[in-house]
Formats: C-alpha cells, sequence, structure tokens
C-alpha cells in the first residue's frame, strides 16, 4: 500500500513537471498579427507634446506601440488607449520598457498642448506627436496607415476614419505584431512581456 | 355552502385575471417596457470635447432607440464605430442599427454610442451624470451614467 502511494506521487509529480516544460517550449501566441517578414520600422522624426523631438529609434532595446488617433476620437482612441494603459499596470516595472507614441491624424486641431492633456490622461508616459500635416500624411503612408477627414469644420466638429491598429516595434527596431484597435489589457500584457524577452 | 364558496373563489380569480389583463393592456396601450442596465462612460480627458455614453437596453422586439440627452453634452448624437475598408469610421446610426430586432441593443465600446458633443465638464471617475434616452415604443427613459474606468 505504502509502495502504491510512493508510486502515484511520482507519477503525480513527473506528470507535472513534464506539463511545466511543455508549458516553458511552447512558443507564445501572440494576440496580434506577427508580421512573418519583420522589416526594420519606418525612421520619422515628429515634435512631441513634452517639447522634444521624438523618433521610435530613441528607444532601441525597448518595444515602441506606435498608434494614429485623434483627440476628438470619443470611442474607439481612448478603448485602444485605456488597454495600453492598463496592460502597463500589468507588467509591472518592465512598462518603463514600452513607449507608446500616438501621432495625431488631426493635425489642426490637436495642437501639442491639446495631444499632452489627453496622452497625460491614459498614461503619464505616453507621448502625443503632431507636426506639419504633409509630413504626418508622409508617416503614416510609410505604416500603411490612411486618413480622412470628414465634412465639418471647428464649429461644427468632424469625425476623422483612420487605420486604427496598434503596431508594436521590438526592440530590434523591427515593425513586428499588429493589434486590433479592440485588444485587451489581458491580451496585450503578454505579448509585451514576450517582445522584450 | 361549498359550492357558494367555489363560486366566491371563482369569481374573485377571475376579478383578479381582468385586473392583470387590464393592467396588461394599458402598459401595452402606453408602449412597452424597458430595462436599461450598464449605463457608463470612460473618465474624459481634461479637454476632451466629445465622450462616449453606453448601456444596454432590454426592450420589446423591434422597439428602436430614436435620441438622447444629457446635461453633460452641448449635443448628442447616437453614434456607431465601425470598420469600413479597413478604416475605423464613425457615423450617425441607422434606423436599423437602432433597432433592438431581437429585443436587446447593446450599446460598447468600438460599436453603437451616444455621443456626446460639447462637454460641459470633464467626466471624473467615481462620479454620475444623467442621460435621457429616448425609445420609439418605451418613450423616454432617465438614466444615471456610471463615470468608470473600465
Amino acid at each position: 500500500m505504502k509502495r502504491l502511494v510512493i508510486v502515484l506521487v511520482a507519477v503525480v509529480v513527473v506528470a507535472a513537471a513534464g506539463l511545466a516544460v511543455t508549458r516553458s517550449l511552447r512558443p507564445h501566441l501572440y494576440a496580434g498579427t506577427v508580421l512573418q517578414s519583420p522589416q526594420p520600422a519606418p525612421e520619422f522624426t515628429l515634435p512631441a507634446h513634452t517639447g522634444a523631438e521624438v523618433s521610435p529609434a530613441d528607444h532601441r532595446g525597448d518595444i515602441v506601440l506606435l498608434y494614429f488617433g485623434y483627440t476628438h476620437c470619443p470611442d474607439v482612441c481612448p478603448l485602444t488607449l485605456s488597454s495600453v494603459a492598463k496592460a502597463l499596470d500589468q507588467i509591472g516595472d518592465d512598462a518603463e520598457r514600452v513607449h507608446l507614441m500616438m501621432i495625431t491624424v488631426d493635425p489642426e486641431r490637436d495642437t501639442l498642448e491639446v495631444l499632452g492633456d489627453y496622452m497625460g490622461h491614459f498614461d503619464e508616459s505616453f507621448l502625443g506627436l503632431s507636426g506639419d500635416p504633409d509630413e504626418i500624411a508622409r508617416i503614416a503612408a510609410l505604416y500603411g496607415v490612411f486618413y480622412r477627414a470628414g465634412e465639418g469644420d471647428e464649429s461644427t466638429g468632424y469625425v476623422v476614419d483612420h487605420t486604427a491598429t496598434l503596431m508594436a516595434i521590438d526592440p530590434t527596431g523591427a515593425l513586428r505584431v499588429v493589434y486590433s484597435p479592440e485588444i485587451g489589457a489581458d491580451a496585450l500584457a503578454p505579448d509585451l512581456k514576450e517582445l522584450l524577452g | 355552502m361549498n359550492k357558494t364558496s367555489t363560486m366566491s373563489k371563482t369569481s374573485t380569480m377571475s376579478k383578479t385575471l381582468t385586473v392583470i389583463v387590464a393592467v396588461a393592456t394599458l402598459a401595452a396601450g402606453c408602449g412597452g417596457g424597458a430595462s436599461i442596465d450598464d449605463v457608463w462612460a470612460r473618465p474624459s480627458p481634461p479637454t476632451a470635447e466629445n465622450a462616449a455614453f453606453y448601456f444596454t437596453a432590454t426592450v420589446d422586439e423591434g422597439d428602436r432607440l430614436v435620441a438622447a440627452e444629457s446635461p453633460a453634452c452641448g449635443r448628442t448624437e447616437l453614434h456607431i464605430s465601425q470598420m469600413q475598408d479597413g478604416l475605423m469610421t464613425m457615423r450617425p446610426a441607422d434606423t436599423g442599427q437602432l433597432t433592438a430586432s431581437d429585443g436587446t441593443l447593446v450599446l460598447e465600446p468600438g460599436g453603437l454610442h451616444v455621443m456626446c458633443m460639447q462637454l460641459v465638464a470633464p467626466l471624473v471617475e467615481g462620479d454620475e451624470v444623467d442621460l435621457t434616452v429616448t425609445f420609439e415604443q418605451a418613450g423616454e427613459i432617465d438614466l444615471t451614467v456610471s463615470i468608470e474606468d473600465r
């Protein structure tokens, strides 16, 4: 009887260890779409709300999350930015190695000051980038991002249709993973951990 | 004696039934029933001019959301965010999108929402704001929006 118990305990221990090893060997399943042939992320430099000129290259060794949005967007942009902020909360100290940059697709209304208030509301580390409309259009095209302003003016208000994907530039500077704007924090956090290695 | 008692019971039941039917008829005549839950909005950034309100409405099948008003907003519209040709778009929702064909209408991030424009003041976590929604059949319904960071 005693021998049987020992054998059973041994079986359970071996099975648990095997399961743990299998799990650790299993490749990470990304919640976003992984680019199969990652290319270097197109370079750019734009003014951020902090007053600094910023570029993804400033953060080699870390992750840059790049998003094109605008502050008059009340539904989808807050959804995505809020998810990123919560994902950063989940990964603890590693959050210092994740840098979110939102380039405005509405440079007419989104001054750096407006962007600063908006981004800081979600997370103090988030950067709002604006600049010359032609330069923003050029950068957007490099990333395959498209946008168009709807009818209306500042008094009536208007919306801007835009590619709303969240793009992850990995520590090597390659554009690696693309996320739906509705990615949740719980799905994003493990990916960030994995990308940081 | 027993017979009288039975008749009396039957009569009482019949009256009760009549009252129930009458109340039900009256309710139907006044418009359908509605229950609205999970009424919330995100806290808004200090300079934001727009916000979105969300809720889940259980109404009569085919009832339609026709309007929303809130003292927190200079103007409100019923909008829908949706992906079109790879672009995230936001437009006034059309009649079909605002109709609860199966009796449920869900307003949620990335979809239908009450677009609150010209915010009177920033929406602060923990606060509440009033919202009145109007359904075609259920009529006006007063709601309280919880400001929550979800």
